[in-house]
């Protein structure tokens, strides 16, 4: 930039008014009338609830499990571990199945993102010999109808360890489905109600 | 502004040419003549500017029973500005409102020209190279001849011709009422781009004249704490070195290499303030063109606004003609004149305010009203006690705050530890934290962003839409409400604004910066302010947004917090660069 031309700085008028409009008519009064309805709230779609598997509550996540007896359900339960399946069986299949099918109450469990989960709490052992990993277990449900707790298998010590949560995590996100809809859909195809099911086949050497 | 529909009848269509004065980028625009035809009369006006300069008023006419149709129209309003005509009641911009109708469209045969729409809609048009040439010519200046100024005036009813049909081929899909909101943003951008930013010009020729020396000088002075120049070139080896000694973890490509790009060194300043100084230097030596700021022979700094230019609606000035496009350190640049004052005026969190109205989040709107939303999050999310205070607890809400900017952003985990400086699982839990306590916010978020995939278009509460293209960035999609609802909030105040006579100098993303003489700030600050708060009231049913002020005052400087320091570093270059021209001058 040339000195000449710093020497013709030109100030504008930096404190005018701006120009008179035509018309007086106030843009603010009409300008409420301009806002469109929020149409952000038309609904695009529900998401379908979530739904729950089968297993053990999760080591990584604090859980809660539901204490009412609406999700409380006594079944046969068959851990096939060669396959890595798990069965529900009809109580008239016990006979057959004998000792692989272990009796269990199905709970449900939801950890703290939501995400739903059936889990087997176990019957104490009718023989009345202790086993920690039960008895632990069984602590640990009783304990997350109330808190969250984070539950994870301490082989060393044999049991099942239970860590509450620090912090309040708020209300659990229980999903909305029945306890049979949730059974339904986390055993569909895995239910052991008759002789000629494949696996009942399978342990008694029948083709 | 006419708040019904209108018909061809009422419109008249206009185009000018002009030029900045003296042909300086910068300068106030100088008019060479002018072509209105009054559709409903059939009538044409073709003038050229001795005869235009001394008219009071256009002559055509300009209430409430007329709409001005142009294309780009603040161009035309700035005309009305510089020969002094009140500015007209309706405007209707062709350009805002092809925009408007393209907004996301992958690709515009002509682009987003006269010319680009006149091709979208199938119409004729003049070829493009005698545009170029009439457009040379005009920017040549006096004195025309007389076959010059007919060409002239019969290119400048070329294009006011091509507006009729144009017009016609819009007019059934145009949103008119809000149409003509739009066309009233181009009178406040006019006023916007007329009145410009105050630049400390000597500071800036001295800069633009010892730039190359400085920039050597820069890098020896800020290279000494990393050691990462060599022959002042940036080595990337020598950077990996500095990092492992300063224990700073740096984000790497899928190849294993460091990510050098603009976006990683911002966040990773912001983790570590110790890299700021090497951020701003590799900024200003990859990007800084000094010479190509718009900077008038009155010393302030005018430039396009390019109104409606990003996919929600916000303006998108040149980051190299406008002084706020540039590095922050170089708003040091910006200066009141003696006796004047400026203010930057910006909304109080805007965009968590925006989002906390629409979505009706009872969390999210308790945050917001509690003045601290970050400090509020952490408290909601059980992180600190509720008798917490950012002086207290000054990480928690860092960290809270920087999950809320994140969400805003469109940010994931990955982004977001590096901003933090934490693994990734501590910023993983703090963005599930936000959709636990704002899970009604992100409910309707979600609905929204099925809605808005289900429909393919998705628009603000005045009707900027956008065109959703399959390839849309989710996040973008879901933040698209905020960001163009808060665009239009900011055409709003500044309507509001330019009709309450404060001079607006330039709308800075969502801040607005103004001006007034000393004595006047406090109020002109006091009044922005409240048109602000009614902008926000209108926009979201009631719901006000408050803002903060800055003021500075003469001979003070604007500046970024962030960027003071690397100003007074340039500054003490300057300084010794002079003093030792000065005394070699002297030998």
């Amino acid at each position: 930039m040339s000195d000449q031309t710093l020497n013709q700085l030109q100030e504008t008028s930096l404190v005018d008014k701006p120009e008179p409009t035509a018309a007086t008519k106030s843009t603010s009064s009409i300008l409420s009338s301009l806002r469109l309805p929020d149409t952000y709230n038309v609904s695009g779609g529900v998401a379908l609830p979530l739904k729950a598997t089968y297993g053990k509550l999760n080591k990584h996540r604090f859980c809660r499990v539901h204490p009412s007896d609406d999700y409380k359900f006594r079944c046969l339960v068959v851990d096939d571990k060669d396959n890595g399946e798990t069965y529900l069986a009809a109580p008239n299949m016990a006979s057959q199945l004998g000792s692989l099918a272990t009796p269990k109450t199905i709970r449900l469990a939801v950890d703290n993102a939501g995400t739903p989960k059936l889990i087997g709490e176990p019957d104490l052992d009718p023989s009345g010999r202790r086993n920690l990993w039960q008895s632990s277990y069984k602590d640990a449900i009783k304990q997350a109808e109330n808190d969250w707790v984070r539950v994870q298998a301490n082989m060393a010590a044999g049991q099942y360890e239970i860590t509450p949560s620090m912090s309040d995590l708020g209300f659990p996100r229980w999903p909305k489905q029945s306890m049979d809809e949730l059974i339904n859909d986390a055993f569909a195809g895995r239910i052991i109600d008759s002789p000629d099911h494949p696996y009942i086949r399978q342990i008694q050497g029948r083709i | 502004m006419v708040n019904q529909d209108f018909s061809l009848r009422d419109c008249i269509t206009l185009d000018f040419e002009y030029r900045p004065l003296e042909g300086r980028e910068g300068n106030l625009p100088e008019v060479i003549c002018m072509v209105a035809h009054e559709v409903g009369t059939g009538k044409y006006h073709r003038m050229f500017q001795e005869e235009l300069y001394q008219l009071k008023v256009p002559p055509f006419p300009i209430d409430e029973t007329a709409i001005i149709v142009a294309y780009f129209a603040s161009a035309e309003m700035s005309c009305f500005k510089a020969l002094g005509w009140p500015m007209p009641q309706n405007v209707l911009d062709l350009y805002a409102e092809f925009r408007n109708k393209t907004n996301g469209l992958p690709y515009l045969p002509g682009g987003r020209s006269l010319l680009g729409a006149m091709k979208f809609f199938r119409l004729d048009s003049i070829a493009p190279e005698h545009k170029e040439e009439m457009r040379t010519l005009a920017l040549r200046g006096g004195p025309y001849n007389y076959h010059e100024r007919s060409s002239l005036l019969d290119y400048c009813q070329s294009d006011v011709d091509a507006l009729l049909p144009l017009l016609n081929a819009m007019l059934p899909e145009i949103d008119q009422p809000r149409a003509l909101l739009r066309g009233q943003y181009n009178i406040a951008v006019a006023a916007m781009e007329n009145t410009g930013t105050p630049i400390d010009i000597q500071t800036y020729a001295d800069l633009c004249q010892f730039w190359e020396k400085i920039k050597g000088e820069l890098i020896l002075e800020v290279d000494a704490a990393y050691g990462v120049y060599q022959d002042g070139v940036f080595k990337s080896d020598m950077f990996e070195n500095y990092l492992g000694l300063a224990n700073i973890p740096w984000p790497r490509t899928i190849t294993g290499k460091l990510k050098l790009d603009e976006d990683t060194f911002k966040d990773m300043s912001k983790a570590y303030p110790s890299l700021l100084p090497l951020r701003n230097l590799r900024d200003c030596l990859a990007k800084l063109r000094l010479n190509d700021l718009y900077v008038g022979s009155d010393g302030r700094n005018r430039c396009l606004l390019s109104q409606f230019s990003s996919i929600t609606g916000r303006n998108q000035p040149s980051t190299t003609k406008f002084v706020f496009g540039l590095s922050k350190w170089l708003r040091g640049l910006i200066q009141p004149r003696p006796g004047m004052a400026i203010a930057y005026i910006d909304w109080s969190q805007q965009e968590f305010g925006i989002a906390a109205a629409l979505s009706q989040d009872k969390n999210m709107i308790a945050a917001h009203l509690s003045g601290d939303p970050y400090l509020a999050f952490a408290k909601q999310a059980g992180a600190v006690p509720s008798n917490a205070t950012k002086h207290s607890h000054p990480n928690e809400r860092n960290q809270y705050k920087q999950c809320v900017l994140a969400t805003q952003y469109g940010m994931g985990a990955e982004s977001l530890a590096d901003r933090l400086g934490t693994p990734e699982l501590r910023a993983k839990q703090l963005l599930d934290m936000h959709k636990k306590v704002y899970k009604t916010f992100w409910d309707w978020s979600d609905n929204l962003y099925n809605t808005t995939v289900a429909f393919n278009q998705v628009a603000t509460l005045f009707g900027w839409q956008l065109n959703v293209q399959p390839d849309l960035n989710p996040r973008s999609l879901r933040n698209f409400p905020m960001q163009a609802n808060a665009a239009e909030m900011l055409r709003i105040a500044c309507i509001l604004i330019h009709e309450k006579g404060i001079n607006i100098c330039a709308p800075v993303h969502d801040a607005l910066l103004i001006e007034a003489p000393e004595d006047q700030i406090d109020g002109a600050v006091e009044l922005a302010k409240a048109c602000m708060e009614e902008a926000s009231a209108i926009l979201l049913n009631g719901f006000k947004l408050t803002s903060d002020a800055k003021i500075v005052r003469s001979p003070e400087r604007f500046h970024e917090d962030s960027g003071q320091h690397f100003w007074n570093r340039v500054m003490a270059i300057l300084e010794r660069i002079k003093s030792s021209e000065k005394l070699n001058a002297g030998c």
